[in-house]
């Protein structure tokens, strides 16, 4: 039973179910109807509208067609009316500039005739003045001509007075001239002469036969030589024109001029000779320096050789003195006073440099000799902990170098390098003492081995400016740390800084 | 010649909690202050701990992938400003994105020396001042409330609020048979116990 309402019920669903999509199927159907027929009743009134419009298109194009022809016509006949307003414009232009010079014609009869008549007129004014002005003008000339008349008789007798003074006077002048001419007969004959020995004066000079030669004046007073002596050609030329005065005046100032000149160089020749020669014994006395300290005799038997001792710079120095030195020997016709001045101003830096490289030489003998000293005295000091020296000498055996002493403790087997490293700029010597045992620097003998050794040292005047036993470790540490300095930073920071600056 | 050395106490290569992302943090040996309570006491005294070549510690920081900066701790690392100059400037050569902070006792005005100066130049945040541990509020990475967080370039501003009051973190790192702590203590937290 069960089952049959089941089957009942589901049948009843499945009805229930084909009735809404029967239901559904109909309505559908219908709104598909009412969409064709509305689809048809729009095509219809497009159609009408269509049709409405053709008509309408075809009126228009009847219309244009009219409208057409009768632009057409309205053209043709504006084209008519603007040619025909245009002859009127042309015959009215025309008939106005016939007008205009019929008129202007009359105007220039009218004008010539009324020019005429003024013309008339004018003449006979002018007739009536030019006969007043022509008997006053006569009347003018005869009173003219009666005042010079008299002018000119008064003047003839004053220059008739004149010419009897001038007379006088050339007649002086005659005799003065006359004088002249036998005086200047006497100064050309000076002037010849003194040409002559000015020209002998100037062979001399130009001939290296007198006190100095041609190229003195060229090398001292560059030039003056030249333009006095082509001075000469003018006083030449003042004599062939008879300007025998004016030739002496040149001739005496050439003279002079000559004069000064070899004064002037003689002067500045001196001037250089003896520069030259003080230059050339500067270097002498510095050569002969650097001679003597090729080298040096120290306390003993012990001699320095400077060049052995400054790795060559003895001889580099040496070398650059002697170059100069030849070259201010062979130099003596082009150098100048600027040259040599130069030269001394040299001389007192290679001075110097001499000096450096003497003194770098003994530093480093006395820096050399100090090692040697300082690594017995430390050796001593050491034996006096049982390290007995088993090797000694400098590094590579060059006194240049460290001086090293290798000690070895035999009781605990304990290895002791003192080695004393040179500074190549102060020459001041560094002690370093190295070991295989790391403790060696920190048991409470080290600080009591170390003073021993400054003591030790110091006996012999040997100053220890700075002393550390550290651990070579410790001391790499000290490198990584700044060494600090700055305000406001508190006191006891400071000295911790300090405490463990390099 | 010496090598140039830097003295640290310890490096880590991968640290979150000093400074933003990942970094490489080096602790300097050595500090001239004596605040009370310091995290760090074994690393005050200036005594040989790693003596580490600045080239080999350049090489090491170069080859750390994955780190967007370093940081400097201590100790007092202003202590070694010339030798973590050469070191930075070199770094940032070959890495020139990797930011930089450092921490230090030093006020900024006390920095005057050369080397210190040198060091600035090659810093984007420091972080100055003493620590004083009653000053400890527990904020941000500055260990308390008077030390400055000064940014000396900009690259790190956007992480401001982070310097000055983000929560701190403590990060432990086993390394070998050490153990390291690192980041910012609060208050009263013992880390010897730790």
């Amino acid at each position: 039973m069960s089952a049959l309402h089941t089957l009942q019920a589901t049948n009843n669903r499945l009805q229930a179910d084909m009735r809404k999509i029967q239901r559904k199927v109909i309505n559908e159907a219908v709104q598909f109807r009412r969409e064709k027929h509305a689809l048809e009743s729009s095509l219809k009134a497009q159609q009408s509208h269509n049709a409405k419009i053709n008509d309408a298109m075809k009126q228009q194009n009847v219309k244009s067609k009219e409208s057409i022809s009768q632009l057409k016509t309205s053209i043709r006949t504006t084209q008519d009316n603007l040619q025909k307003q245009y002859q009127k414009q042309q015959d009215d232009f025309n008939e106005r500039l016939k007008k205009q010079s019929e008129n202007f014609t009359k105007n220039l009869a009218i004008q010539e005739e009324s020019f005429r008549l003024s013309l008339d007129t004018q003449n006979d004014g002018l007739n009536r003045y030019m006969e007043a002005e022509a008997e006053q003008r006569q009347n003018m000339i005869y009173e003219l001509s009666s005042y010079t008349d008299n002018h000119l008789s008064q003047m003839r007798t004053e220059y008739t007075e004149i010419a009897q003074r001038q007379q006088f006077q050339i007649n002086e002048v005659k005799s003065d001239i006359h004088r002249i001419f036998e005086q200047q007969h006497k100064s050309a004959e000076l002037a010849i002469d003194s040409l002559k020995d000015l020209e002998a004066y100037i062979h001399s000079l130009l001939n290296d036969q007198g006190r100095l030669v041609k190229s003195d004046y060229e090398r001292f007073k560059p030039g003056r030589l030249g333009n006095i002596t082509s001075r000469i050609e003018s006083a030449r030329r003042m004599l062939e024109s008879n300007n025998a005065q004016a030739a002496i005046a040149n001739i005496e100032v050439i003279h002079n001029s000559l004069i000064d000149l070899e004064f002037d160089v003689m002067q500045e020749k001196s001037k250089f000779d003896n520069e030259y020669a003080l230059t050339i014994l500067a270097y002498e006395y510095l050569m002969e320096s650097a001679r003597q300290n090729e080298i040096i005799a120290l306390k003993g038997d012990a001699d320095l050789k400077l060049d052995e001792w400054t790795n060559g710079k003895y001889k580099v120095i040496f070398d650059k003195i002697n170059n100069i030195k030849l070259k201010i020997e062979e130099g003596y016709r082009e150098l100048t006073i600027k040259d040599l001045e130069n030269l001394q101003k040299d001389k007192d830096g290679l001075s110097d440099e001499l000096k450096e490289v003497i003194n770098e030489g003994i530093n480093r003998v006395l820096s050399s000799q100090q090692r040697k000293d300082m690594a017995v005295r430390i050796a001593r000091v050491l034996q006096g902990y049982h390290f007995e020296p088993e090797i000694a000498g400098y590094d590579k055996k060059d006194e240049k170098e460290s001086y090293m002493v290798g000690t070895a403790r035999t009781a605990d087997d304990t290895k002791v390098t003192v080695t004393i490293i040179p500074n190549e700029t102060t020459f001041e010597n560094t002690i370093a003492i190295n070991t295989d045992q790391p403790n060696y620097l920190r048991t409470l003998d080290a600080d009591h081995r170390t003073n021993a050794i400054i003591n030790s040292l110091q006996e012999a005047n040997i100053e220890v400016s700075n002393k550390q036993s550290l651990p070579a470790h410790e001391a790499a540490m000290m490198n990584c740390y700044d060494s600090i300095e700055g305000k406001g930073i508190p006191k006891a920071v400071l000295e911790r800084v300090k405490s463990i600056s390099r | 010649m010496m090598d140039d050395l830097l003295n640290i106490a310890s490096y880590q290569p991968h640290v979150t909690n000093l400074g933003p992302g990942k970094r490489f943090v080096i602790w300097l040996q050595g500090c001239p202050f004596d605040c009370k309570n310091c995290m760090s006491q074994d690393w005050i005294p200036f005594e040989v701990a790693n003596l580490i070549k600045v080239d080999d510690l350049i090489n090491e920081v170069i080859q750390t992938k994955d780190i967007e900066g370093i940081t400097l701790s201590g100790g007092e690392p202003m202590m070694q400003a010339a030798m973590l100059t050469l070191f930075l400037s070199a770094v940032k050569r070959h890495r020139p994105t990797l930011t930089v902070i450092c921490f230090t006792g030093f006020k900024l005005k006390q920095l005057e020396w050369n080397a210190a100066k040198q060091l600035l130049l090659q810093l984007d945040v420091l972080i100055s001042g003493l620590y004083v541990d009653s000053l400890n509020d527990n904020k941000g990475l500055r260990g308390s409330s008077n030390q400055e967080v000064i940014f000396l370039t900009d690259k790190l501003i956007e992480h401001k609020k982070a310097f000055n009051s983000g929560a701190r973190q403590l990060e432990v790192i086993v390394a070998n048979r050490d153990i390291f702590i690192t980041g910012m203590p609060a208050q009263g937290i013992d880390l010897k116990e730790i």
